[in-house]
């Protein structure tokens, strides 16, 4: 029969009815379901149906089934770091720098078919009870390589920046899609009402190419986007008054307002959108003083602040960022991405020209940083249940760009990516690229596979959590579905 | 590890298999016994299938194609058969496992161990024996019974919004007034049949800012109010409708709606993110057709065929921007898929936006919902298939596909100046050249042999001139030189301005390429050869294309699609855009679902309604002001919002229209709503889009910071939010935060969020403050001194009505409140109550 609609519900509800909420004008219940946790509004909440009560795209859900992980910090170093010079150790190529093989390799340069090696810049030595061969890149994160699963066999459909970033960051090669944090929040909602559910931290130097659209809810509402959140000064978007109205002023403003809106509620209190809004505003005005408690990093002790390197000149902005990452995920915040490098060039991993000075400048920046990170959540007792991710959109090629120098091109046809936490695996390596590193030959995975990977720590199903658009049931891991990779779990 | 360079680039070459075929086919001349065949197959093939191919071969039926039996391997999948048993070693299962081809590599994970390869190898030279118990019937999830009906018959047929358009018959209601608009009666027989009520009718009020906000997007003023509350004639609503229709301000509301529609922006996406160049044309073409009333059928032909009418016009040219709207990647990394993606972006924006149909959802297989099989995806692209995708070219610069998207659109004798500038400017040129290279004449005669061979490189020989000058030129030489050349460099610096151009449309030539259906959507596996075709449900007959006129270099093919989409007969054009003005005045559609009337959409609540609908929208010649008209003078659209409990508890959705929808404003109108209260609003229209003030915080998140955004003066700043720069990597924060459109696809519905962030812009952004401060200067320009009067016509700019006696004072007791509290002087305390003001619920609330 044409009207019987069998399968997809979403949240007991049918799809369609969803889509109705979405659409049709009951959207603006984003907020209902935070202040359902504080029975505020229960009185108002008029379901779809009239019977039930109102599920809020940003309440609280049950996953389907108990997850490992409760958030997420994906460190996301931007431009491509080079596997083989920093966790994908290759003897073989030493020995070959300087010399010209046949290799397929496709990058920013199109397709070639042979190149100039350039040997790793850096020595590797193995780390830890598992032995894991790290390049001294990286001498404050060996240490913790007993935590970490490498994933050297990564793949991505694109060599180049702007699409490749949009893979990683929404499956996708094609903008238009919503990003790995909204999924989350789409499908978990946030724990804490009084700051965002999904929180991206910039580079000093800037956003990353395309903007806003590596954090975009896509065709999902605006409330599952990412918010940007700076480490100094006001963290977030129009938090503090641009006229420097003070916190009194303000609640004294707030009382009248509510006083006005509350009449006008009077005669529509059917209205939960009119409700929702003035709800709003109390939340607003706490998140004036939750947010900047959260981004206090000054107060917390100086141990911890070495552990973070934030006493250093170089490692003080990147600390900061994990550190703050940290307090956020403490304060309930789903998904936490923090962007090691920013702009373009030579001020993120894009290493096209000289890979010593790049590597050297944003490894150094990062390793203290990121080791304090695995290091304080341990101490804490978080790092179970808080998931890092660490990896750029794309590695390097092991032959140089130019015919003269150390650059290497994009390489999406293998590269290294690795997790920690949240129920992941310590202590392994999984998928191999070849001797060079040129592309990945031994099960191989692809950026689907991680982002299955990260759902399924959190409870998800990867090829269940999807979202009505455009005729279709859309899934962050595509139509085809993709599997988690249960090696590292 | 220990290797050598050459045997790394043996194992480096992915595709090489290293064991000859021919050993192995020699081998199966001698052994060929089909019982030995289904031992082999027993212990060797099937444990390498089981383990590496069944999972989705088997268990799941990806691509198509199931190795669990021998019809099923010969069968083949959506690429083709997998085993050709007449040239096995060109079968594509060793193409895919051998890893030849880059988009054919299987199983995806890890290539098979070289000796898996030459098992499967064997087993297909000798014949692809499949031992008969090792058979087994696929379950193959994707075959599963979906519960849609997916087959063109004649249920499919029949489905409602694929029958021809039928006007209804029209009931006859128990309630005065209710018999006469056709539209009333349809929506009240079904109220009755429920036992429902219609509302009461909206106040008057409640009326006039309802139809000023739904037809221009701005609340009217304080004397309209009164003056449409005091008329008693009774078409007093009715010229209040003619009022506004001829304000050029409706077509910048309902421009609008139809610039969400077709995904508009002016940037490309991607890394540079790069201008679409002269894109606003079509925004102040779109705000002009509907001022002008361009019928609805015309509005589609221009803009899907602008350059192949029979009368081509700068507009209509203007009007093909459409299909360049899209994103567009200009450095793809899969040059052909990329191109198929653009054609993409216009075959699903088209078939949603026109059609209600999702067949965009048939590119990569048949729609898994509704009655669309893949092969009409790419008959519906074979109409677009002779145009070009580009804008500025990297990687695409050598492909066939390349010619300019802008087309000049200047006239007569704009051209005329502009020839006339070009000759005075090259004759200039062409004289101080002469002067130029007079003098360097002189001085390269001083050249010594070495420096005669350097001067062969430009460069080196300008650097020689510059050195040698001095010394060879005399004094009044020298600065007669040095003059020349600089004039020289100046002018060719100096570019003319270009003639008028706008983003358009253009075909290739006269004959389009031939278009395959592309198999799992993959551009580099062609399948069978399609022709131009309409859905084939819908039961067309398949069109044959007229050459376009003389001397138009294009395939026509589009003329006649656009011809075919606005005929009468086309079931689902009416439908689609009358629901969709339904939606747009009502805040949801008779199908809720805009662009999507197929099975997986909403369903009618009202299909006969649609119906009437639809034949209206048609009988009064497309004209959009006719059908507002029609609509806004109904009883529906004139009930008053108000909750009523039989309603409330009955249909709390109103899906049978009891009540008329309160609305949000949008993000435009709650811009324009703030700077129309301040005074500020600048109501220009037409030209380049402006820039707004963007908090440098929202700046500092683009890749350049510096060069992400522009300025505008600051007049310009005031103006409509529909004239705001569009820029798909970063988004205007105050119009983002109250939820405008996404623009990467087509976007048929808002969201209307509610979340703390909005209330924090409207606290605490500048953009607020400021218009707050101005709304608080114009009080006291406007109302003097007096503390009341100043509250009184605030809150009248505010919510268009005159406020009760209570919230003047309350207004006061705010003021007195916040000034004790936070020791203000009295016009900090107006400014104060400014800023609530534009807070108010009911500012951003409709009835």
């Amino acid at each position: 029969m044409m009207n019987e609609k069998p399968r997809n519900t979403f949240c007991g509800q049918t799809r369609r009815d969803f889509l109705h909420t979405m659409g049709g004008g009951f959207t603006s219940l984003a907020l209902t379901g935070l202040l359902a946790k504080d029975g505020f509004l229960n009185q108002q909440m008029v379901a779809a149906d009239g019977k039930t009560a109102w599920q809020s795209p940003l309440q609280p859900k049950q996953s389907h089934f108990l997850g490992k992980a409760k958030h997420v910090i994906f460190l996301f170093m931007y431009g491509g770091p080079s596997h083989v010079d920093t966790f994908d150790y290759k003897p073989d190529l030493y020995p070959l720098d300087g010399k010209t093989i046949d290799v397929k390799t496709f990058g920013r340069g199109g397709h070639k078919k042979q190149g100039r090696v350039v040997g790793p810049k850096w020595q590797f030595s193995p780390h830890g009870q598992c032995g894991k061969n790290v390049s001294t890149l990286f001498p404050h994160l060996a240490k913790h390589v007993d935590d970490m699963a490498f994933i050297h066999s990564m793949t991505a459909d694109s060599p180049i920046h702007g699409s490749a970033m949009l893979m990683m960051n929404s499956g996708h090669l094609l903008s238009g899609r919503p990003s790995l944090g909204s999924w989350v929040n789409y499908g978990l909602g946030t724990i804490n009402q009084d700051l965002p559910g999904y929180v991206v931290m910039l580079d000093e130097k800037g956003g990353p190419i395309s903007g806003a659209k590596n954090w975009t809810s896509g065709y999902m509402p605006a409330s599952y986007q990412g918010t940007v959140f700076r480490p100094k000064g006001t963290p977030i978007l129009d938090l503090k008054n641009s006229r420097g109205m003070s916190a009194k002023e303000q609640r004294a403003l707030l009382n009248h307002l509510n006083h006005f809106n509350e009449s006008h509620l009077a005669d529509r209190v059917d209205n939960s959108n009119l409700a929702a809004r003035i709800a709003s505003y109390e939340l607003a005005f706490k998140m004036q003083t939750t947010a900047p408690e959260a981004v206090g990093t000054d107060k917390e002790p100086e141990r911890v602040k070495d552990l973070y390197g934030i006493n250093e000149d170089r490692t003080n902005d990147f600390g900061k960022k994990c550190l703050l990452a940290r307090r956020l995920v403490e304060r309930g915040v789903r998904f936490v991405q923090i962007y090691s490098g920013g702009a373009h060039n030579d001020d993120n991993w894009d290493a096209h020209g000289d890979l010593e000075r790049n590597h050297n400048y944003h490894a150094g920046n990062t390793d203290k940083p990121i080791a304090g990170l695995i290091q304080d959540l341990k101490d804490r007792g978080m790092l179970d249940e808080t998931l890092i991710v660490w990896g750029g959109e794309f590695g390097r090629q092991p032959t140089a760009e130019y015919a003269k120098g150390t650059g290497r091109d994009h390489n999406a046809y293998g590269f290294t990516m690795w997790m920690a936490g949240g129920g992941i695996k310590g202590g392994v390596s999984v998928g191999e690229t070849d001797e060079l590193g040129s592309a990945a030959v031994r099960d191989r995975f692809h950026v689907k596979h991680m982002h299955a990977t990260v759902l399924h720590q959190l409870g998800l199903d990867p090829n269940d959590l999807s979202y009505f658009y455009a005729g279709l049931d859309q899934r962050l891991v595509g139509v085809e579905g993709a599997e988690p990779i249960q090696s590292i779990i | 590890m220990k290797s050598t360079v050459s045997n790394l680039q043996g194992s480096l070459f992915r595709s090489g298999i290293f064991f000859s075929l021919w050993l192995v086919a020699a081998e199966a001349s001698v052994s060929a016994a089909p019982g030995d065949d289904l031992v082999f197959f027993r212990e060797q093939v099937h444990p390498i299938l089981r383990e590496n191919c069944l999972k989705c071969h088997g268990e799941k039926v990806k691509g198509g194609l199931v190795l669990t039996s021998r019809q099923g391997v010969l069968q083949g999948g959506d690429s083709g058969p997998a085993v050709n048993l007449t040239d096995p070693e060109s079968s594509l299962l060793l193409d895919m496992i051998s890893y030849r081809d880059e988009d054919h590599e299987m199983p995806p994970k890890q290539k098979l161990l070289a000796a898996e390869i030459e098992i499967l190898t064997k087993w297909v030279v000798k014949g692809a024996a499949y031992a008969p118990e090792l058979e087994q019937e696929t379950a193959g999830e994707e075959h599963s019974a979906s519960g849609y009906l997916t087959e063109i018959d004649e249920r499919t047929r029949n489905y409602w919004a694929f029958r021809s358009i039928a006007p209804p018959d029209v009931p006859s209601v128990n309630r005065e007034g209710w018999n006469e608009n056709p539209l009333d009666a349809l929506v009240l027989s079904k109220l009755e049949k429920a036992g429902l009520e219609p509302n009461p009718p909206a106040t008057r009020q409640q009326l006039i800012r309802r139809a000023y906000y739904g037809l221009i997007g701005l609340p009217p003023s304080i004397e309209e109010v009164a003056a449409f509350e005091a008329d008693e004639s009774p078409d007093a609503f009715e010229k209040v409708i003619d009022h506004l229709l001829s304000l050029p301000q409706y077509g910048e509301k309902w421009g609008r709606h139809w610039l969400d529609l077709v995904r508009y922006a002016e940037t490309n996406g991607y890394e540079r993110d790069g201008p679409k160049a002269e894109a606003w044309r079509y925004r102040d073409y779109v705000i002009g057709a509907f001022n002008d009333d361009t019928p609805y059928d015309q509005f589609i032909r221009e803009q899907l065929a602008g350059d192949e009418l029979p009368e081509v016009t700068t507009e209509s040219l203007i009007a093909t921007g459409y299909q360049r709207m899209g994103i567009w990647d200009d450095e793809p990394a899969d040059p052909d898929q990329a191109y198929y993606d653009g054609l993409d972006d216009v075959v699903s924006t088209t078939s949603s936006v026109f059609l209600g149909m999702t067949v965009g959802c048939a590119r990569c297989h048949d729609h898994k919902i509704d009655p669309i099989p893949q092969k009409d995806y790419y008959r519906m692209l074979a109409f677009f298939h002779n145009t070009l995708n580009n804008i500025q070219q990297r990687q695409f610069k050598k492909s066939p596909y390349t010619l300019n998207t802008l087309r000049v659109i200047a006239d007569e004798a704009e051209k005329a100046t502009h020839a006339a500038e070009k000759a005075k400017h090259e004759t200039q040129l062409k004289q101080l050249e002469q002067r130029v290279s007079e003098f360097e004449k002189i001085i390269a005669k001083q050249f010594s042999n070495p420096e005669k061979e350097d001067a062969k490189d430009r460069r080196t020989r300008e650097s020689l001139y510059r050195k040698k000058r001095a010394e060879v030129l005399d004094e009044s030489q020298l600065e007669d030189y040095v003059v020349a050349k600089e004039s020289l460099t100046e002018l060719k610096r100096k570019r003319l301005p270009g003639l008028t151009s706008a983003l358009s449309m253009r075909e290739n030539g006269r004959e389009a390429p031939d278009t395959h259906v592309l198999i799992r959507g993959n551009a580099h596996a062609k399948g069978d050869l399609v022709q131009p075709g309409y859905p084939s449900v819908l039961g067309f007959r398949d069109p044959i294309i007229p050459p376009a006129p003389e001397g138009v270099e294009s395939s026509g093919r589009r003329l006649v699609l656009a011809n075919w989409i606005t005929s009468p007969e086309n079931p689902l054009t009416a439908r689609v855009i009358a629901n969709r003005i339904w939606y747009f005045h009502f805040g949801r559609g008779i199908v809720r679902s805009p662009s999507n009337f197929g099975q997986n959409g909403d369903q009618p609540t009202h299909p006969e309604l649609l119906d009437h609908l639809a034949t209206v929208m048609i009988r009064q010649g497309w004209s959009m002001k006719a059908f507002h008209k029609t609509v806004m003078l109904s009883k529906t659209y004139q009930m008053s919002s108000q909750g009523s409990e039989k309603g409330l508890a009955e249909d709390p959705t109103n899906n049978l229209f009891w009540r008329f929808e309160m609305r949000r404003l949008t993000a435009e109108e709650v811009r324009d709503s703030i700077l129309n209260v301040s005074g500020e609003l600048n109501l220009k229209m037409r030209g380049p889009s402006i820039y707004t003030d963007i908090p440098q915080e929202v700046l500092a998140t683009a890749s350049r910071p510096d060069n992400a955004w522009g300025r505008s003066p600051e007049k310009e700043r005031s103006r409509r939010s529909v004239y705001v720069y569009v820029k798909r990597s970063l988004h205007e924060p105050m119009l983002k935060a109250f939820d405008s459109a996404d623009t990467d696809s087509t976007c048929a519905v808002r969201f209307a969020t509610t979340v703390p962030t909005q209330s924090l812009t409207m606290l605490n952004s500048e953009f607020v403050n400021l218009n707050a401060l101005r709304f608080a200067e114009r009080l006291r320009r406007e109302a003097g001194d007096d503390k009341k009067k100043q509250i009184e016509l605030g809150l009248s700019l505010v919510l268009n009505r005159t406020p009760s006696n209570a919230e003047v004072s309350d207004g006061l007791a705010m003021m007195k409140d916040i000034q004790s509290k936070a020791d203000l002087a009295d016009s900090q305390a107006l400014d104060r109550f400014c800023l609530m003001a534009l807070n108010l619920n009911e500012f951003v609330y409709l009835d």
